[in-house]
This record gives C-alpha cells, structure tokens and sequence, in this order.
C-alpha cells in the first residue's frame, strides 16, 4: 500500500578527505607509537650536545644531546592529546550553550547572544593568553584557556544553527505536542546539525593546535621536561642560526596536523553538500528520430519529436511535438514530473547542463533552436515570465537597473532611451507611479506589482513569443485574475504568441486558445481552451484530472484521487475512442471502517 | 464556567481577538477584532489572501503568538485565565497541521519516532506504542512497518498523511489546518481531501481549515469565514456564502477563481488561427 522510494545517500569520497585521513592516521599512529619507541633517545642527555645532521642523529641533537627528530616525534602525543581536549571542550560548551539559550525565555537569550557577540569579537588568542596568565603556566592551563577562548565563536554558530532549524515546521510540532525542551534539543536540534558541526570541529581542532604551540611557543604552555611542538619550537628559538634543522621538524609535525585537520573537514564539507555545479547545455538534432507526423511549416514555433534524458539516459521528455502559431496562447497543463517546463524551458535553451535535448526539429520563427544561437536574438525574441517574482529580481538592485538591463545589453540602447521605453511600458501594463518604481527596490513593491514589472519588461524588447512558467501560482487569487487579465490584453492589443505552463487547470482553460494535458514525459490529450472548460474531453488522464479538481461552481461528494503513473497509454487523436480503463482511474476503496 | 471544560459550549470561540504585532510607533495590527466560534463536529474554512491575518489567527488559537486584546475560548474556558497546568493541557487538545510536509517531519526521525512523540512526548521509545501506531498508520492508509522509515523515503502527499496522523494521534479537541494542500499537487491534493472528508465523518473532527484556494475551502467546509486585513468581512454557511456574497470583497474574491461562474479576464484574440 504505501509506495516508497529508497534513495541511498552515497559518502563521496574526495582526494583531500581520503589524504587528510591518512595523514591524520600517521599522526595519531606516531602519537601512539614513538613514546613507546623513541622515548629513550628522546629524553635521555647524553655527550653529544648540539650535534650536526648524522647516521645516527638524522636532524641532529639539541643542547643536552637529545635526539631532534626523536623528540619531535614523541611530542605528538602530547600535542595531539592536548589539542584534542581543547577541541572537546570547546566544541562541547560552545553546543551546550548553543542549544539551550534556545530553551531560554527571549530576554535572556538574547542577553547571552549579545555577550557571545562581544567574546568573538574580541581576539581569542589574546583572551586565551589573559586566561592563560590567570591561570598560570602548565599544559592543562593552556588547554582550559584556549578552551574557553574558543567557546564564545562555537557558541554563536551554533546557536545560528540552532535559529535556522528551531524554525523549522517539526520543532514548532513538537513543542505544540508538549515535548520537553532538552528532548527537543537532542531529539530535534542535534541530529539536524550533526554535518556541519563535524565539520567545525574539524576546524577548531586545527586552529586549535596552533593557538596551544603558540602559547608553548611564548613559554606560556607546556613546561619544561614535557614538550610539545610550541616547547620545541620555543627551544629551537635559541639556537635557530646554530641548528636551524632544531626547528624545522616540528614547524612540519604542526603544518601536517593542521593540514590534515583542514582536509577532514573541507572533505567533510564537500560530502555532505549535495548540491553540484548546474552550467546550462546545448542542443542537438536527433539523427535517427522520425519525423512527425504534426509539424506544421506554418506555424511560429514548431517543435517536432522533443526528447530530453538525464545523464543517465531515463527520458523525461519522451517525443513531445507542438506548434504555436502567431497570436496563439497554448497551455500546457499537468502535474509536477509531467516534464511540462521541460519542454518549455528546452524552448527557451535554458535547460541544464547535464541533460539531453534532441529532437527532430526545433525553430522559432526561422530560427533554429537547435543550433547554437547568438543570445543577442534568443532574448530579445522568447520573453521570459517565472513563477516567482519575489527571488527573480535581485534584491540589491533598483527596479530601474534589472528592468532595462535586456534593453540595454542585447537592444544596445541608452540607459536614457531604455528607462523611458520602461516607464511607459510600465503605464502600459496599468502600474501606477512607474518612474518613481523604476527607482524602487523589489521589496517595496507587492508580488502582483513585481510580475506585471516582469511581464512588461519581456515586452519592450517585442518579443515573438512569450514563455510563462506557472507566472500566477505565487499570487493570490484577485492578483492572478488580474495578471491573467494583463496577458489576455497583450495578447489581444500585440499578437503575442504565449506559451503558457500551469498545474491549475481553471487558469489554462480561461486563458488559453489550446491546451495541450502533459504526463509522464508525454503529450497526452490537446484541446482548445474552451473544450477544456465545457469537459469535453477524451482521455481518461484528463477526465480524471478534472474529477480530482475541487470546484466552487459544484460540490462534489468525493474526489477522484488520481495516481500519475498509472496511465501509461498515449496520446489519443480525434475521434478515435479510447480503449482501456473505463474507470478514470482507480478509485480507492474507502469503505474499510475504523476501530475505536 | 471559565475553570471546567464544558461540553455544551462550542470547541472553540474567539471573541474580538486582536493580535499586535511591534510595538509603539512600529506596531501593526494584524487581527483587528476577529470573532468566530467552531461547533463540535464542524469545520470551519478561513479564506483570505496573504497578509489577511488567516495563520496569524492559528498561530493566535495554539498559543504560538499572544493575542493583545478579545478572548479565545476552548471548550468553554478562557485561555487567558487557565492554570498553567491547564493551559498544558490544553495545547495538546489543539494541534495544527503545517503547511509544507517537507519541513514538517524531522528527517533524522522514523515515522514510527515522530509518532511516537505525538503519542507520549515524554516517554517516546516507538516500541512501547507499537499498537497505536500501526493503528493511526491503517487510519492514514498506510502499513505499520513503514514505521522503521524515514521522510525522505515518503512522497510529499503521503508525507502530509503522516502529518495528519501525527496530529490525530494526540486525541486534539480541535485541529488547525494551514494550507495543508496548498504545496502539494492536485492529484495528492485530492487523496488529502478524501482523507480529511472521511476522517471528519469517521472520527467526528472539529476542524479549522485555513486555506487561500476557494475551491479547496468549498469542498470541506460547513461554514466559512473570509478575512480582509484582519477583519472579517463575511461568515456563513459555505453555500449561502459562496451563493450569495454579501460583502463586495467576498464577491470579488469568487469572482477571481479561474473557472467560477463569474470569472471574466476580458474578450479573447479574435480570429485565432
């Protein structure tokens, strides 16, 4: 009964993750080993003080005769112990606070985050060395002071974390279910941010290492006889012109640390970023796809046998052809998946990268949208209206700059001539005040304002055919009305042909001539708009469409739940009555009764 | 009567709500006075478009945003004026069903874990509540051993049952639907509807049905209550409403639904070829 689709997240493995690991490996495998090996050579003063490059000594030895490359070898461990606790502690406090100022009355939490805001504005390093000089010299001072230095910037991005998810529809569920705050945090907020806060750690750990050999380094750390690298480094100062090799191991132990730290949560981050690079493709001609049998010589746009493959050759298209002719509004309808803006946006050469366009033929007027076209022509020639008009204009920019941008880049007018041609097509389309809108920025106008500003400027470039991808269904009712009324107008006043993609079956019936019902890749059923809206239609696809509809005009005492997937036949031609499935579609049996 | 449930009085009444959002020279008044009342075993439909005040009003009756002047009344007591353990319990005998059914199930959580929660938020381990799970599962058509799965295994519409029976399975009084259908196709929008219509009979739901889409609204409502920046302009049984406007906004509210017997957008292109 419940159909569901497993889709496995695959781990992608990348060079930098695979190497920081191995290098991370070495360094946790030294930190184990070399203390058990080396530690004699390491520690024990001998003769041979402040000795050369040799057989024996391959970096020499210090001022008491101690092996160099052994030395450093061992300090990993403390280094790495050390830098580790750090890490947990940080990490730990700054989640901890994090999260449950989010659990905190609004007064307070707000207090904490102005106090978080001030502690990372303040430069850890020096905080960890006031901390550190409170504390007084020793490892574990160090550790707790730049622990806490680095509480307050783990805090803070953690509690922004936090804010994004604690907004989110379930946490709101759960507290509404009467859920307990610390169970909302681990249930809720923790398993929701687990990925980037890995790849933080990451982070801190190697900021981490460096800030604890700093404070080494300065003699504030580690104190004499333990040594991590900073004590090292702090000890090779002194004779840096005498044995320069003295410091050169440990400036290495910590770059290798630190870099593998910086490859695990680079590599981390890569991972779990599931979004890739989308670069928009190029078409080509089918070669051996037949022709078919409705391209129309005197149509405007003709599209003959469209098909469109994703990389891994599963059709989304599968041999779409349509014509639009001059002064024409065609509606495709259907449901998402149906590959309606597929076959749209494959039209306006906007498709992306990865998939595949071929078709038999394609053209605009007697342009050929197979071929490579100059840009130039394919935006002043295909208007383009999207769904949303509130993140299709930038938010930054004025009206005025975005509107006329087409004008001016591909028509190669003056900013001066463009800005006039936009306010009166602006006072064409019936907006009120257009000079003082061109000024304006998007966020002071309203949704219905900024898609008529968007239609009106697909307008002053005379386009031949506009291409409207669901341009109402961000709006709100008497909006779309008058969105609708706006391209009804144009096309009547301009002849503009229309391609007109929507779910909503009410809107492609009041506004379209013809109707072309599209599922599962394919063209189902065409009709006129009019056909469309007195149902008289033929395919059980449509018919159940229709049933599914709510409708004001009648109350129907059950709807038709449609399931996309189980009409697979194809298109049906005039007159030619449809075998199959008499049912539209398969009514699901709600008889079953309920126990208390 | 403002300290015992009372069960003759309606599940929910709101007298003269107001909600105030900022405050001083900023401050925006969102709800300006909105009354309604929701028998037991009614739904009422909430019509408006953005910016009406429709899920400021939930929000208001679950409690997620405070109101600043009128009443709201569950049961016959005054939100206002319950204990605290009271207004605890309370919450639980409202639950709302969000909107989008992606960002509605944590999706670190099973099915059988989120309901789970609904059932006891405290004591949540799913194997203690194997029996009611599978049991809100059958309600919402689905079978119990998709309990061991995760959102993201789930269509957006069988996502949206589990919503619903996530909502259910608290036993509310009352439940809020905001736009529950609105990003979903029509298709699914159907199933959603038909389920809505059967559990509404089988299960006697008291229900507020917030939607933008009047058709949507007509289909499950026995009366309905249109808003216009915050006040209401219209309420009455969904087909004296629906037949007859009253107020001119409601009118052009009707008028505007693609399809509706008063839709106009001016002549067609003559002579289309």
């Amino acid at each position: 009964m419940a159909k569901t689709t497993r889709t496995k997240r695959h781990f992608r493995w990348t060079t930098g993750l695979i190497i920081g690991i191995a290098l991370m490996t070495l360094m946790v495998l030294t930190g184990l080993l070399a203390p058990l090996f080396l530690a004699e050579s390491a520690e024990k003063l001998t003769a041979d003080a402040s000795q050369g490059p040799s057989a024996a000594h391959w970096l020499g030895t210090d001022d008491f005769g101690r092996d160099v490359l052994a030395r450093s070898l061992v300090a990993t461990r403390l280094t790495l112990v050390m830098t580790a606790a750090t890490t947990v502690i940080s990490v730990v406090g700054g989640v901890l606070i994090g999260t449950f100022i989010w659990l905190a009355p609004a007064r307070i939490r707000n207090a904490v985050l102005r106090v978080i805001d001030a502690a990372v504005a303040y430069p850890s390093l020096i905080f960890a060395l006031l901390i550190a000089a409170i504390l007084g010299q020793g490892a574990w001072s160090a550790v707790l002071a730049i622990a806490i230095a680095s509480i307050p910037a783990f805090a803070r991005l953690t509690a922004n974390m936090a804010a994004s998810i604690s907004q989110r529809n379930y946490v709101s569920t759960a507290r509404l279910l009467g859920v307990p705050g610390p169970r909302i945090i681990t249930r809720h907020l923790l398993p929701n941010m687990a990925e980037p806060l890995l790849v933080l750690t990451a982070t801190v750990f190697a900021t981490t290492l460096i800030e604890l050999s700093s404070l080494s380094f300065i003699g504030l750390g580690v104190q004499n006889p333990e040594y991590d690298f900073g004590r090292l480094l702090n000890e090779a100062l002194v004779n840096i012109y005498s044995q320069p090799l003295q410091a050169v191991m440990p400036s290495i132990m910590i770059t290798v640390a630190g870099l593998s730290a910086m490859l695990i949560g680079d590599g981390l981050a890569a991972a779990t970023d599931p979004r890739g690079g989308r670069k928009f493709g190029s078409v080509k001609a089918a070669s051996e796809l037949p022709a078919s049998m409705r391209a129309d010589g005197e149509a405007l746009v003709e599209v003959d046998n469209l098909t469109v493959l994703t990389p891994n050759g599963v059709p989304l298209v599968k041999g779409v052809s349509l014509s639009i002719h001059a002064g024409e509004v065609v509606g495709l309808v259907g449901e998402s998946g149906s590959g309606k803006s597929l076959t749209a946006m494959s039209i306006a050469g906007l498709l992306p990268e990865e998939l595949t366009v071929t078709a038999h033929s394609m053209r605009l007027g007697e342009l050929d949208l197979l071929k490579k076209n100059d840009p130039r022509t394919l935006a002043t020639s295909i208007g383009l209206v999207y769904q949303d008009p509130g993140t299709s204009f930038n938010p930054a920019l004025r009206m005025g700059s975005q509107l006329t941008e087409v004008s001016r880049v591909h028509l190669k007018q003056s900013g001066k001539t463009a800005f006039n041609r936009m306010v009166k097509a602006l006072a064409d389309i019936r907006i009120t005040q257009p000079e003082t809108r061109m000024r304006q920025h998007p966020h002071e106008l309203s949704g219905g304002m900024l898609q008529r500003a968007m239609i009106a400027s697909t307008l002053v470039t005379d386009p031949r055919l506009i291409i409207a991808d669901e341009p109402t269904t961000a709006l709100d009712v008497t909006v779309q009305a008058d969105v609708l009324r706006q391209f009804r107008t144009i096309n009547r006043e301009m002849g503009t042909a229309m391609l007109f993609i929507s779910h909503d079956i009410g809107v492609v019936q009041a506004l379209c001539d013809k109707v072309i019902v599209m599922n599962g890749g394919k063209i189902l059923e065409r009709l006129t708009g009019a056909q469309l809206a007195a149902g008289d239609v033929k395919h059980p696809y449509t018919k159940a469409l229709l049933a599914a509809t709510p409708s004001i005009a009648e109350r129907k005492t059950e709807l038709v739940a449609v399931r996309a997937e189980d009409f697979t036949f194809d298109e049906i031609t005039d007159d030619v009555p449809v075998s199959g499935p008499v049912q539209p579609g398969p009514v699901r049996p709600e008889t079953e009764r309920l126990q208390p | 009567m403002t300290t015992t449930p009372n069960s003759a009085a309606p599940v929910l009444e709101v007298r003269d709500l107001e909600v105030t959002f900022g405050s001083g020279h900023a401050a925006a008044k969102v709800l300006k006075g909105v009354s309604a009342t929701i028998e037991r075993g009614k739904t009422l439909g909430i019509v408006g478009e953005s910016g009406s005040g429709k899920s400021t009003l939930a929000k208001a009756v679950v409690g997620l945003n405070p109101a600043s002047a009128g009443s709201i009344w569950i049961n016959g007591m005054d939100v206002a004026r319950m204990s605290s353990g009271q207004r605890r319990a309370m919450r639980r005998e409202v639950q709302m069903i969000p909107q989008d059914p992606y960002s509605s199930l944590n999706p670190r959580r099973t099915i059988g874990q989120t309901l789970a929660e609904a059932i006891d938020p405290v004591k949540s381990n799913p194997r203690d509540h194997r029996e009611k799970i599978a049991y809100w599962l059958s309600t919402i058509r689905l079978d119990a051993d998709v309990a061991e799965r995760y959102p993201h295994e789930f269509s957006g519409g069988q996502r949206q049952r589990i919503a619903i029976a996530r909502a259910l399975a608290v036993g509310p009084k009352l439940i809020i639907a905001d736009e529950i259908t609105s990003a979903l196709d029509l298709s699914v929008q159907a199933e959603i509807l038909n389920l809505i219509s059967r559990l509404r009979t089988e299960l006697d739901l008291t229900m507020a049905f917030i939607s933008h889409d009047l058709d949507v609204v007509h289909h499950v409502s026995d009366e309905i209550m249109v808003l216009f920046h915050g006040e209401v302009v219209e309420i009455g049984y969904v087909d004296s409403v629906y037949g007859n406007p009253k107020h001119p906004y409601t009118r052009k509210l009707i008028d505007s639904v693609p399809g509706g017997p008063g839709f106009d957008i001016g002549e067609r292109r003559a002579a289309v070829a």
